[in-house]
């Protein structure tokens, strides 16, 4: 029998724990489509080559990034809740399963849930490509007797595409399951995540290099080039932003020490059980840390770099056309879009990580931790984890911002205006804590001889 | 062993019970723990009554489902009884919310679980220190140390479990749960996932805690050779006291269990 039965069986039987990556990939394929079926729409008949242009500039702006991010997403669950399993692929193993067996049972189990996923997502991503096309024909960005298309282009994209990243993340990570003895993940091996990839630190760095190049050409050569210059000032944030969310682990590693030093006389039994967690367990704290990246790099990127635009306009008395706030609101419609995915992410990898622990938490409680002091360790990870998550994606967003500012304006000061910033801090931060501390409850709620057991979720 | 040695024990059992007053280190009376509802009740403790001796090594055994596990995690204060009260060095054990309950308990009562229980997360050390570190008290280092060196871990202290074996995994435990210096240390099979020489280590660091120290012990086990590291014996069998031995030998308790056995297979199960 094949380990794809088995697959199928995990997959009945674990639903929970399988809901993380179908609502990802859901709202991945989602986002892909809609905007997918620009292209088709751009394809139909009748449509003068003025408008189709419009439109497959407009889809693959988000094509591009929008499919790097939706792969990091689906990517960093897919890798979180392939981790907790350990124990159980290791008892597979045990009983005689080869690596590739068990790689193509956990490829088996991710294709099957994209697939669905992907499928179920269709409706509401015609739904949603036909409103912004109605964006765009109503701010007179294409005629308006352009009709919407959703055609084969959107489906060959959205769930190839969704596919291909559920096979390139659950590769990796099955790879990795594969590469744990039997006996390291049987006992308990929960210390994942010490080492940090080489393959992660270069192309982190090449990203991170990739987002101050085109800051540089938004300051130099591509200054003053109207929504050219608008849309690589957003990919520099972008670009930034997905480096520093690969070199998180480091970052969050350097940062843990001053910040427990800092803590420890405060933060008591409860911070001395986060902050271990956090230098031993660096990855789970990242799937945290790295949603809020892309999140803050991006929304705030994108807010402030239109902001700056907007009041460079005004001050060069240049009146803001129709078509310049018609580009302005499909900006904000994408990056929404990709934040609100970010933001799902986030909620997602909080839950799933914090109801995988609920056997550690039964431990630590029979040995002496009162709810209280978990539940105090648990908003201790996450708020180091969201902070620093706000920290990085801010330094990713100035990166964008920096250069686009001085090319358009000749400073670079900071901007003034700080009230979307704390608009999105905020939200990190409600998103963050109500997420960990209800599945942190829900861990809670179990009886602690219970919890403690070996019995699975 | 026959029925007129039983009684002889079930009479010992009484006037001790007369005899020590309430400062034993553990004392639980008319222990009761059901589960279910009413329509379809299971008992698993029917009213257990017991003292535990300062500075004594007690063995509770019993066929499965005797009411054994249920025992100790009621008295240990891991589970709420039905009714009936546990007693702490003289104070009762109020059976409040669990985060009460953690904070009697984790000062006077430690423990030595079947699976290890060691945060993977932490270092053997860090593990020792653990249960001083969750109830607030100053934390020494030293003393940490030299108990894991009596544990035969001096070389181990910066391991992490997943670079211990099992048997190595438990000495942590042992140490971890004399660490805080409780009143009583319960252990629940604690080699039942050990091989032979690593559980005749795990139980002669027991007994030399009890001989040493003076620690009080509690130890539920279904080894015959296990139970004869202890001073004494408690029988269990469907939730209450059976019968109870001094000095047992691995071969009296054997003979013990199979009477329990036997008795039960006669009755039928309840």
């Amino acid at each position: 029998m094949t380990l794809l039965g088995l697959a199928f069986n995990s997959l009945r039987f674990r639903r929970g724990s399988f809901t993380a990556t179908f609502v990802n990939v859901f709202l991945g394929a989602v986002v892909l489509m809609s905007f997918a079926s620009l292209f088709d729409t751009a394809g139909g008949v009748g449509v003068s080559p003025a408008d189709a242009s419009s439109l497959t500039t407009i889809a693959g702006a988000v094509g591009g990034w929008g499919l790097v991010i939706v792969g990091f997403g689906v990517a960093s669950t897919m890798n979180l809740s392939v981790r907790q399993r350990q124990a159980e692929l290791a008892l597979l193993k045990a009983t005689g399963a080869t690596p590739s067996q068990i790689g193509r049972m956990i490829i088996g189990e991710g294709v099957t849930v994209s697939i669905l996923a992907a499928l179920l997502g269709i409706v509401p991503a015609w739904l949603i490509g036909r409103a912004v096309l109605g964006a765009l024909t109503s701010t007179d960005q294409v005629a308006d007797d352009v009709a919407y298309r959703f055609g084969p282009l959107a489906l060959i994209a959205g769930l190839s595409m969704t596919l291909l990243a559920t096979v390139g993340a659950t590769a990796i990570t099955a790879r990795q399951a594969g590469r744990v003895s039997a006996r390291e993940a049987l006992s308990q091996a929960a210390t994942d995540g010490r080492s940090i990839g080489r393959g992660r630190i270069i192309a982190g760095s090449l990203l991170l290099v990739v987002g101050i190049a085109c800051s540089l050409t938004t300051a130099t050569v591509l200054k003053n080039e109207g929504f050219t210059t608008l849309s690589i000032a957003g990919q520099a944030c972008i670009a930034a932003a997905i480096g520093l969310a690969l070199l998180s682990p480091l970052a969050l590693r350097g940062l843990i020490r001053p910040v427990d030093l800092a803590t420890r006389p405060f933060t008591g039994a409860a911070g001395y059980l986060a902050t271990t967690t956090i230098r031993e367990r660096t990855r789970q704290t990242a799937a945290i840390t790295m949603p809020v990246i892309i999140l803050t790099g991006l929304a705030a990127g994108t807010i402030y770099i239109q902001k700056i635009q907007n009041a460079a306009n005004a001050a060069d008395g240049i009146t803001v056309s129709a078509d310049d706030k018609g580009v302005q609101t499909l900006n904000f419609i994408i990056v929404g879009m990709i934040a609100l995915f970010a933001a799902i992410v986030l909620i997602n990898n909080c839950v799933a990580s914090l109801l995988a622990r609920r056997q550690e938490f039964g431990v630590a409680r029979k040995l002496g931790a009162t709810p209280g002091q978990i539940l105090r360790a648990v908003t201790f990870e996450t708020m180091f984890a969201a902070a620093s998550g706000l920290a990085l994606g801010s330094i990713s967003a100035a990166i964008g911002i920096a250069g686009f500012r001085y090319g358009r304006t000749g400073s670079v000061g900071p901007a003034i205006d700080a009230v979307p910033f704390l608009a999105i801090i905020l939200t990190v931060a409600i998103l963050t804590i109500t997420a960990s501390l209800s599945a942190a409850h829900r861990s809670l709620a179990v009886p602690m001889i219970q919890a403690a057991g070996t019995t699975r979720v | 062993m026959n029925a007129a040695q039983t009684d002889r024990m079930d009479i010992l059992t009484s006037s001790d019970l007369t005899r020590h007053a309430m400062q034993d280190p553990l004392r639980v009376v008319g222990l009761t723990k059901t589960y279910g509802p009413p329509s379809n009740r299971v008992t698993a403790l029917a009213g257990v009554t017991t003292s535990f001796a300062a500075g004594t090594f007690t063995a509770i055994m019993g066929p499965s489902g005797s009411g054994k596990t249920t025992l100790l995690q009621c008295a240990s204060g891991l589970d709420r009884p039905t009714g009936g009260t546990v007693h702490v060095d003289g104070r009762e054990f109020v059976q409040g919310g669990e985060a009460a309950a953690t904070r009697f308990r984790r000062t006077r009562i430690g423990f030595v679980f079947q699976q290890y229980n060691l945060l993977p997360t932490l270092t053997a050390l860090q593990n020792v220190t653990l249960p001083m570190r969750l109830a607030g008290r100053k934390v020494n280092r030293r003393q940490c140390m030299d108990l894991l060196e009596q544990v035969g871990l001096a070389g181990f202290v910066d391991r992490r479990p997943t670079e211990l074996s099992g048997g190595q995994q438990q000495r942590v435990a042992i140490a971890r749960a004399l660490a805080s210096r409780p009143s009583i240390v319960f252990a629940d099979e604690p080699t039942g996932a050990l091989d032979g020489t690593s559980a005749a280590e795990v139980l002669s660091l027991l007994r030399r805690a009890v001989d040493t120290y003076g620690q009080t012990m509690v130890m539920v086990t279904h080894d015959p050779i296990a139970a004869a590291f202890a001073d004494s014996v408690v029988f269990l069998a469907d939730g209450r006291i059976v019968g109870t031995m001094k000095n047992p030998s691995a071969a009296a308790v054997s003979e013990q269990m199979l009477r329990l056995d036997l008795a039960r297979r006669n009755d039928g199960p309840r």
